[in-house]
């Protein structure tokens, strides 16, 4: 009882400002990992680091992003790695947790004690005891990233001559880094040599998938498995199905434009064009492995990957982005408008107003930022406007693909790109908890007026 | 100072006439009432408009009316324009006008404290009585 209590009471202080509580311990981390990184112990002999490629290096492992200014097998030496490695489990685990816990707070701030009305065992992830969720999420991460590094690791060892060392070291690493989305490779082509090998892609695609769609939808399906209730919420329903719409979706366009071209898809057999696509499309969103030179893809790829990356993932989950759910609850209103509803309906339940206004806003200052921030790389690099895009959304969407700019722009633009990182990692999760709890009940209104619009 | 130098809170006949009028000298009015269709028919003409609870102190403080406003209470029912008393006194507020509609309430009215109150029916007999016997 006493022990409950302490809990709650810490848990009490920490979400009384979660948005600052989760930007601090971000920032912390990324400097602790800085400062890891700088020394020479982490660096290959012969090689130093400077405070801006360890910031970098440090912003995108603990942001999950993988965009990096140097090669990371080449210029960390083992330590370095896995001090990254760690930054990555720290920023993956942080993230599900946090937001997990922010979808926790935002539930039982807007809903009714549920065992207060019925009496009853709620269904709902809000009315868990904080401390046991986070077990789950750390329970639940480590078997995901076990399972894949064993696969991984015994093909590494069966197909690719590595020694069993070696080949446990980079299944883990490469299990870590696609469970938490961050897209660290430990080799300079990223997974191009992997590309149609089926049991590399799979695994990886699979740990990408499961990171990606959200605590809050795994909690739900097993559940659900176990029997414990019926009806699936919105939230899991729409997060599992837009992850297959846009996964089947992406897969067919990127192997429809890329069929053949000799820079990518070309050579390889027709299986291994499809799982090369299917491979891509899930990654976009947004691990950042890839498997064929996105340097070499068409423009018309370049949009599509652009698109799936701003997307990204479930909310609550190691994925980027605006989440699935922003997009989809976008799409339903513009659905409703349309038709001319009077409400937006989803599923047989009704949107709240302020939900929709939440969604419009992470989504419209995402766009904002991403258009300010290729702004500035035009201005400050000699980029063209697609290959600056493509950067800016893979930051913002903390999804690590690139077409090979980034350890070429400038100091300013990689600041621009640590900032995007940064914000794209934390802006809409903590947007959206800082909108959602709101706390200002405004006592009077005032009167309608309408505005032109279109 | 005072972001308004009156608020007239119950915009019926005399409420919306008085805050109209003094909008029209350039005064600036706010004008406070519960009901939103009430409040919406006034939107053309007045700039400051709020619904809201008026007995409610928080409300009030919300509207931003402070020790300094002057506050006309314009409506005739006699519970809300108490309470609303009350809460405007509570609130510091240290000109309060009104209107009253029965012997009773100007009564309550003056006895809260109420500056100046006028009781249209009383006063227009009066006024007219006092125009008769001019004849």
């Amino acid at each position: 009882m006493t022990q409950d209590v302490t809990n709650r009471h810490l848990l009490n202080r920490l979400v009384a400002n979660p948005s600052r509580t989760v930007m601090l311990g971000f920032a912390a981390v990324i400097a602790l990992g800085t400062g890891a990184l700088m020394t020479p112990l982490a660096a290959e002999p012969g090689e130093s680091t400077d405070l801006l490629t360890a910031l970098f290096t440090a912003t995108s492992a603990t942001c999950v992003t993988g965009l990096v200014t140097i090669d990371t097998a080449s210029h960390w030496s083992t330590f370095g790695e896995l001090v990254i490695l760690a930054m990555i489990q720290i920023g993956g685990l942080g993230v599900m947790s946090a937001a997990t816990l922010l979808v926790m707070v935002i539930g039982r701030r807007l809903t009714a004690p549920a065992n207060v009305l019925t009496g009853a065992e709620s269904r709902s992830i809000a009315h868990r005891n904080p401390g046991q969720v986070l077990v789950d999420v750390l329970k639940f991460t480590l078997l995901v990233e076990m399972v894949t590094a064993i696969v991984l690791s015994l093909r590494l060892r069966a197909s690719y001559h590595a020694d069993w060392g070696d080949a446990l070291y980079s299944g883990l690493f490469h299990a870590v880094s696609a469970f938490n989305n961050a897209g660290f490779g430990l080799h300079d082509d990223s997974a191009v040599s992997w590309v149609d090998d089926p049991w590399m892609c799979l695994p990886l695609m699979a740990s990408v998938m499961v990171g990606g769609l959200g605590f809050p939808v795994w909690w739900e399906m097993f559940r659900h498995w176990r029997h414990q209730f019926q009806r699936w919420t919105v939230h899991a329903t729409i997060t599992i199905w837009g992850s297959l719409v846009l996964w089947i979706g992406g897969t067919a366009l990127f192997a429809a434009f890329e069929w053949r071209n000799d820079g990518t898809l070309g050579p390889l057999s027709t299986g291994g064009k499809i799982l090369a696509s299917a491979f891509q499309s899930v990654t976009a969103r947004t691990a950042g492995f890839n498997s064929v030179d996105i340097d070499g893809v068409h423009q018309q790829t370049l949009l599509m990957l652009d698109a799936l990356m701003f997307i990204g993932g479930g909310s609550a989950g190691t994925a980027g982005g605006i989440k699935i759910g922003t997009f989809a609850l976008l799409g339903f209103v513009i659905w409703a408008e349309i038709r001319g509803e009077p409400t937006v309906r989803i599923f047989h339940r009704r949107l709240s107003p302020d939900n929709q206004r939440q969604a419009l806003t992470v989504a419209l200052l995402g766009v904002g930022l991403i258009v300010g921030a290729t702004g500035v790389l035009l201005t400050v690099s000699p980029f063209r406007l697609d290959a600056t895009l493509f950067e800016a959304i893979s930051a913002f969407g903390t999804v690590g693909m690139s077409t090979g700019i980034t350890p070429d722009l400038p100091p300013v633009g990689q600041l621009v790109l640590i900032a995007l990182m940064f914000l794209g990692r934390l802006g809409p999760i903590t947007l959206g908890a800082a909108l959602a709890l709101r706390n200002r009940p405004r006592r009077f209104e005032v009167p309608t007026e309408r505005l032109l619009v279109g | 100072m005072a972001k308004y130098d009156i608020a007239v809170i119950g915009l019926g006949r005399f409420g919306s006439v008085l805050a109209l009028r003094l909008e029209r000298a350039g005064r600036r009015v706010l004008g406070v009432d519960i009901s939103e269709a009430v409040v919406d028919n006034l939107k053309e003409e007045m700039r400051h408009l709020a619904i809201a609870e008026a007995r409610d102190e928080e409300s009030l403080r919300q509207l931003e009316i402070t020790a300094d406003t002057l506050v006309v209470l314009g409506m005739t029912d006699v519970t809300a324009s108490l309470m609303a008393a009350t809460a405007l006194s509570e609130l510091g507020v240290r000109e309060v006008w009104a209107k009253a509609g029965s012997r009773q309430h100007y009564e309550a009215l003056r006895r809260m404290g109420v500056s100046r109150i006028i009781q249209p029916e009383r006063d227009a007999g009066l006024s007219m009585a006092a125009e008769l016997l001019h004849r």
